[in-house]
């Protein structure tokens, strides 16, 4: 209790009594103090490194982590090591004055320690397509972009109305997402995958029995008999063909008697950013070809 | 205890019985609720009927048919090495035989050479018999070779290649290779007849010269010396026994991965019940280690179903007490 | 049944250093052979050489005229049979199968033991008197026994020569005095030719009918005992002042440890006995 009384006043007088300096509460509920706009910022994840472009903070991006590949500028700024195993010390050498961290990714010793040399660090936790709306106006207001953030929400939220729309009376199909195939991995529920095929008028048929991305026993694929499969490919290295043949020999399963297995960038559904929008939209189309999406 | 031909037939006969026991009892267990009759009628009606069908024919049985396989050929490799090195402890995991065979298989993968298919087992065995050889030499201080040497030369040599396994899986580009979780925790889950095919002459003709092999290995268990005094070319006879246990490893992981103590744990439980005659032995524990796999990789993929555990998960759960038990007090076995 | 061992001289080194040269001897079907020398000598080098398991480098041994090292093992297992100390079991094996694993040479392809087979092994363990143990794990036994246990398995391999390298190391008086009888009743009632290592010299002298003397990995003497065991001989090889006299038993040379300590103590004790 003390502690929130404590919270109020802050938020209450440092306002007023400081010119600049503002507390911010991060998506876990986390102080920071910020002073002037951030001019160089780290992305600890290439989720919030693409929300960051999109906020046209290009220029004041400090550094990013490994894997952070869009756009495409993004590979040309500094790496910070990757998401799990970070370089505190490149973080601390190239001077930040806000640090961007994912809970869900980076460790969070790693956050404490560098919170703890006195940087300003905020933590963003999205867990569906509305959180991730939510962390883009966050990012915005601490970032000074509101009105950049607003409008990127307010075009993300006009295209998942259209999708919902589109689908709200068509029938669920059922979905199988493949993240991996030897062993067979999954994806289960409180997942991005979950939470967008739901969106886009499917239902994943592990949801329900299993969470996270577990590895999953192909028997069950069968009789769940999903009338689509999504085989997970990042770039195309040839190798997705081995993939599509290795289902093509179990004609028991309706997405495949149907043809409809599909490769599918995994980094358009489950990296919390802007495009994950395409990612839905995707997803609608080939879930519910027969509702007319138009190509963007 | 005296081994006689009948005996090794009779017990051969039982221990067959309990793993065609098994592979019927597992073969009806899965998420798919399928009963006995079912199951017996799409055995008459073959291969290209209903989903169940598919699931029991195409799914279970190749899964538990390369099971029963991999388990009765990590099972005869065990008894082997431990033959070969004189100890009980010896296991083609403990020893990191197991490691250097998928850095054998991942290499031949990475460098492209794997169209084919027959030649991954192949240089999965490379990679087994260049660890073997590199335990030995680490493990051999003056004549004799210590269980502690031995054990500490396996760890070591363990995490080096574990250490290989990460750094090829990690500059490659992922998408090649199968993960890394494949290849240390071992998988059974994408068995299918094409892979039982590939590795099946490796293990059945290793096993069958192995098999010739058995009084020689009796008197390898007394020690160099003696075998050799009682008749035993032993040089030919070590390095045969060497190629043909690293061939058996070899091909096992070349298909499933890493699963340990299956080695470990049927030999010496057909030991306890029958003594150490290899004439009996290696039948035994060849046929046990084939059941003992089928249940564990059953009890794997059914007991948090639909999602899987690693068939490893099990035989490491069962295996390590049993490695402590025989490491603090079996002194002769 | 007849054998013949000759070896023409023969010389063994491990690394650098000679461990024997210049061997040579014959040894004649039913001939009881005692080996002595002090440690080092090559005493245990000789014996593998002799059965083959070590290469002679210069040198020839040859059984029946073959030379050893064209012979196969099994074809030597089954013409010469070993006994040494403290065999030391990982893996156990009751008393029967250590004992038939001695038909291993004679074996046939089909790799399991026949009706003669376990009959040549239960008379085996008769004669050397292990029948009771038959059942009983190897690694129980006591020494005396396990010494038993392996003469059975080297008899039931049938052959024409025994080796023995201190097979009584172990064993306390009486067992060796029972063993060493057991030995040469072989000898002389079968025509098993005996070739034994010894560090106890007064054994030697009184089983044996040849003495081979090694010093330093050469043959310093070989004859008769009383020929090979003198005072002058103990001391040259051995460094060390010997009393020999005659065994009252068994009329061959008998060796008595002089200790100048001992010597002069007693004799100190003997002047105070005397001024008391």
């Amino acid at each position: 209790m003390k502690r929130f009384w404590a919270l109020w006043l802050v938020l209450i007088i440092f306002p007023v009594s400081q010119s600049q300096a503002k507390v911010y509460i991060d998506q876990l509920g986390r102080e920071m103090t910020l002073g002037k706009p951030p001019r160089r910022i780290v992305s600890l994840s290439p989720g919030i490194t693409e929300i960051l472009f999109a906020l046209g903070l290009e220029h004041s991006i400090a550094g990013v982590t490994e894997f952070s590949d869009y756009p495409a500028a993004a590979k040309h700024k500094p790496r910070v090591g990757s998401y799990v195993n970070l370089s505190l010390e490149t973080i601390v050498s190239l001077n930040p004055d806000l640090i961007i961290a994912s809970a869900d990714g980076n460790r969070k010793d790693d956050i404490e320690k560098l919170a703890g040399w006195g940087l300003a660090v905020y933590v963003v936790n999205p867990q569906n397509l509305q959180q991730i709306l939510n962390t883009i106006q966050d990012l915005g207001r601490i970032t000074g972009q509101e009105q950049q953030a607003k409008t990127i929400v307010a075009d993300m939220r006009r295209r998942k109305q259209a999708v919902t729309e589109a689908v709200a009376e068509l029938s669920r199909r059922r979905v199988f997402v493949q993240i991996e195939s030897n062993p067979l991995i999954t994806v289960g529920q409180n997942t991005f995958w979950d939470n967008l095929i739901s969106l886009a008028g499917g239902k994943n048929i592990v949801s329900g029995k299993a969470t996270g991305y577990p590895r999953y026993n192909l028997e069950d694929v069968l009789l769940s008999k999903p009338d689509i499969i999504l085989v997970t490919s990042m770039v195309p290295t040839g190798k997705e063909h081995q993939q599509l043949a290795f289902w093509m020999s179990w004609k028991a399963i309706p997405a495949v008697r149907d043809d409809r297995v599909y490769v599918i960038n995994p980094d358009l559904v489950d990296r919390p950013g802007p495009r994950i929008i395409e990612g839905l939209e995707r997803l609608a189309r080939i879930i519910h070809p027969e509702a007319g999406f138009s190509q963007p | 205890m005296t081994v006689t031909f009948k005996k090794v037939v009779f017990c051969s006969l039982c221990l067959l019985i309990l793993l065609v026991l098994s592979a019927l009892s597992a073969i009806y267990f899965g998420p798919a609720k399928i009963s006995p009759l079912e199951i017996l009628s799409i055995f008459q009606q073959g291969f290209g009927g209903s989903t169940q069908g598919v699931i029991i024919l195409s799914i279970r049985l190749p899964r538990i048919i390369l099971a029963g396989l991999i388990g009765a050929a990590l099972a005869a490799a065990g008894s082997i090495f431990q033959a070969l090195l004189r100890n009980p402890l010896a296991d083609p995991y403990i020893l990191g035989i197991s490691s250097g065979a998928a850095v054998g298989a991942i290499s031949v993968i990475l460098l492209g050479y794997a169209a084919g298919g027959w030649c991954i087992p192949l240089f999965s065995f490379i990679g087994a018999l260049l660890t073997v050889l590199l335990v030995f030499y680490v493990a051999r201080t003056r004549e004799k070779i210590q269980t502690n040497t031995l054990l500490l030369a396996g760890v070591i040599v363990n995490s080096f290649f574990s250490a290989v396994i990460m750094l090829l899986l990690s500059i490659s580009n992922g998408h090649d290779l199968q993960g890394i979780l494949y290849w240390l925790m071992g998988d059974l889950g994408q068995a299918d007849y094409g892979k039982l095919v590939l590795i099946l002459p490796y293990i059945l003709g290793g096993v069958g010269v192995l098999y010739l092999y058995t009084p020689k290995i009796n008197l390898m268990l007394l020690g160099e010396d003696e075998a050799g005094q009682l008749g035993v070319e032993v040089e030919t006879t070590k390095k045969i026994l060497y190629l043909l246990a690293s061939l058996i490893t070899g091909a096992a992981v070349s298909v499933c991965g890493i699963i340990g103590f299956v080695g470990l744990i049927i030999p010496h439980i057909v030991r306890l019940i029958w003594g150490n005659d290899y004439r009996l032995l290696l039948p035994a524990s060849f046929l046990l280690g084939g059941s003992f796999l089928i249940i564990a990789d059953t009890i794997a993929r059914t007991i948090i179903s639909p999602v899987e555990l690693p068939v490893g998960v099990i035989t490491a759960v069962c295996g390590t007490p049993f490695f402590i038990y025989l490491l603090r007090t079996r002194k002769v076995l | 049944m007849s054998l013949e061992l000759s070896v023409n001289g023969v010389g063994f080194s491990y690394g650098d250093s000679r461990t024997l040269q210049d061997i040579s001897l014959e040894v004649g079907c039913g001939e009881f052979l005692g080996i002595i020398g002090p440690n080092g000598s090559g005493k245990t080098t000789l014996i593998k050489l002799l059965d083959g398991m070590l290469t002679p480098q210069p040198g020839d041994i040859r059984l029946n005229g073959v030379s050893l090292a064209d012979l196969k093992r099994s074809a030597i297992a089954r013409q010469i049979a070993v006994v040494s100390p403290g065999l030391a079991l990982n893996f156990s094996f009751n008393v029967r199968q250590l004992v038939l694993m001695g038909r291993y040479p004679h074996l046939n392809n089909l790799h399991f033991e026949g009706d003669k087979d376990y009959r040549i092994a239960e008379e085996a363990m008769a004669i050397t008197d292990i029948s009771t143990l038959a059942d009983r794990y190897f690694h129980e036994l006591s020494g005396g026994e396990r010494q038993r246990v392996l003469l059975a398995r080297a008899l039931v391999q049938q052959p024409q020569l025994l080796l023995l390298d201190e097979p009584t190391v172990y064993l306390d008086i009486s067992h060796t005095v029972d063993f060493f009888d057991l030995i040469k009743k072989m000898n002389r009632e079968r025509e098993l030719t005996v070739v034994v290592v010894s560090h106890d010299i007064n054994l030697a002298a009184d089983y044996a009918d040849r003495i081979m003397l090694l010093d330093r990995g050469r043959i310093f003497r070989l004859g008769y005992p009383h020929e090979v065991i003198t005072a002058g001989n103990i001391n040259t090889v051995y460094g060390r002042k010997v009393l020999v006299d005659t065994n009252p038993v068994t009329a061959k040379p008998r060796v008595t440890l002089f200790s100048d300590l001992l010597h002069q103590l007693s004799k100190e004790a003997n002047r105070q006995h005397l001024r008391l």
